[in-house]
């Protein structure tokens, strides 16, 4: 009996998984139709992470510190912020251009089709480019660990994947939730810079320089601070002035699901107001 | 009737759409300005000046940067894009107006749209919530005036030189970003670049970038002396002069560029 109905979910994991790496794979090969502007890109993107750790490079040198935050330490903060929004680059950045699929009237196919909207939103795009984001992140990261001297155990590592991936989750469902406004207005690119200028705001340096009130708001209105900030308090041993219920490895994550099932109920309510492109 | 009213629902749609995405980007530039002032207050917590700047110099310079930014909006890199990518360029090159005024002249007109809807909010709410961003002196506010002015055509002509590359390139992929991405780090528009190593700050002294933001903004707070104040407006107006010839070769080039792929 529950074996049976086992082997129905397994078979049903087995064909979403399969539509998912077909969609990512043609999408995949639309991309390298035009390799020029994908090589253009992967020489541009290392450049722009730079900026913003040389940023807090030359405010330490006069600084020393940013809230009593070494460099090597608010190196280790940007690098886990770099290295999940490098993931979420790759899987979910067709969130930022939501409003072309609402005006080009793309949802139209998948609405036909017998399988959840927000699935197939979701596997519709791969973006090869996001590969050198997350290659420019990873170095990012790698280098700071050095740095603050990490301690490369394998429970370290497991509640790095973790966290890493939640905290992607986390970016990528901040976006899907605001970008949905696109089923309204049909417009989200200001939005998408908005959220992008506050989540690189946000994560760069730490939280505590802000007021309590503003913590209180990314900590639980917009869950910015578990991105990168409670964990790296937890990994450098950094009181971070809240006190967490479990630790960060579990916190992460569990705040990625939440926001992500939020993410697809708000995703779910435009998509009830979606009324095609209309040409 | 029914359909008058279905018009003027269009319309007023069409109006709250605009008038949402003009308080969203409002709000990025509100993000920006407190995320300085935050920096900046939390740095000065332990000291009275970092490299001889007092935290109110400090914080009016974060003002007047975030309101000065608000202003400086280019939008030339996405609008010849796309007039080449559709083909549009081949019509207005028949218009009997010169076109890179024309360019200009437009950008100008969204820079005058945005003091209504950026800087004048912004500068009421950091007057309300941070500080009445007073400059130095008078004369130091009219010359900052002027050297804005020069910064604005500055910052134009580096973002005309990068859209005309679109007649070789088609697409300009990442190109503004990373632009905009050098212009946030060596330009003095989030730290002065009188906090950077010396080493460096001779190289940035070659570029035009610093006489984008950190020249006016040093100028509003008074903390360069006449001399240099005159060398800067100088130096500043040689960027002008310089990138100005570059882009007219380069848009030259590109004219005949048009013709062989055929618009």
């Amino acid at each position: 009996m529950y074996l049976s109905r086992v082997a129905e979910y397994m078979d049903k994991l087995r064909y979403y998984l399969s539509v998912a790496s077909y969609s990512m794979k043609l999408s995949m090969k639309k991309q390298l139709e035009y390799p020029m502007e994908i090589i253009s890109c992967f020489a541009m993107i290392p450049m722009m992470y730079a900026t913003g750790i040389l940023l807090l490079y030359f405010l330490t040198q006069n600084l020393k510190s940013i809230g009593g935050w070494t460099f090597p330490q608010l190196a280790f903060l940007y690098g886990i912020g770099d290295l999940s929004h490098g993931i979420m680059v790759v899987f979910s950045v067709q969130n930022w251009f939501l409003d072309r699929y609402v005006n080009r009237g793309e949802f139209d196919r998948m609405l036909l089709r017998p399988l959840n909207v927000f699935f197939q939103f979701s596997v519709s795009y791969v973006n090869i480019i996001g590969i050198m984001d997350v290659l420019v992140g990873l170095s990012v990261f790698i280098y700071s660990c050095v740095l603050v001297k990490f301690s490369w155990t394998f429970s370290n590592i497991v509640r790095l994947v973790v966290i890493i991936l939640g905290a992607a989750l986390i970016r990528s469902s901040i976006f899907t939730i605001f970008c949905s406004v696109a089923f309204w207005t049909k417009r989200c690119s200001a939005v998408t810079a908005l959220m992008n200028d506050m989540l690189e705001r946000t994560t760069l340096y730490p939280m505590t320089i802000y007021p309590r009130l503003l913590q209180l708001m990314l900590t639980l209105i917009i869950p910015v601070a578990f991105i990168s900030f409670f964990p790296s308090c937890c990994f450098l041993g950094i009181d971070s002035s809240f006190r967490l219920p479990a630790d960060a490895a579990v916190m992460t994550p569990a705040i990625g699901i939440i926001t992500f099932i939020l993410a697809q109920a708000v995703f779910n309510w435009g998509l009830r107001n979606y009324e095609s492109s209309g040409s | 009737m029914g359909a008058y009213l279905y018009l003027a629902k269009m319309k007023l749609m069409a109006f709250l759409t605009y008038r949402f995405e003009v308080i969203t980007s409002l709000g990025t530039n509100l993000i920006i300005l407190m995320a300085s002032v935050f920096l900046w207050k939390t740095a000065y917590s332990g000291t009275d000046a970092i490299s001889g700047v007092t935290e109110s110099q400090m914080l009016t310079y974060t003002i007047i940067s975030v309101l000065l930014s608000s202003f400086f909006s280019s939008n030339i890199e996405h609008s010849l894009q796309e007039r080449i990518a559709q083909g549009n360029i081949a019509l207005d090159f028949l218009k009997p107006i010169n076109l890179i005024f024309a360019y200009l002249s437009e950008d100008i007109g969204i820079s005058m749209s945005s003091v209504v809807s950026k800087l004048i909010p912004v500068l009421i709410i950091s007057a309300l919530f941070v500080q009445v961003p007073l400059p130095g002196s008078w004369l130091s506010f009219l010359v900052f005036l002027i050297s804005s002015m020069l910064s604005y055509l500055i910052l134009w002509l580096i973002s005309a030189l990068i859209a005309v590359l679109c007649f070789w390139t088609v697409q300009l992929g990442e190109l503004k970003t990373v632009k905009d991405g050098i212009i946030l780090l060596i330009s003095g528009k989030i730290i002065p670049i009188r906090m950077f190593p010396k080493w460096m700050q001779k190289v940035l002294s070659f570029m035009p970038f610093q006489y984008v933001y950190q020249t006016p903004l040093s100028i509003y707070i008074n903390r360069i002396t006449r001399q240099e104040i005159a060398f800067s407006l100088f130096i500043q107006a040689i960027w002008v002069l310089f990138l100005s010839l570059a882009l007219i070769m380069l848009w030259n080039k590109a004219r005949k560029h048009v013709f062989i792929q055929g618009g």
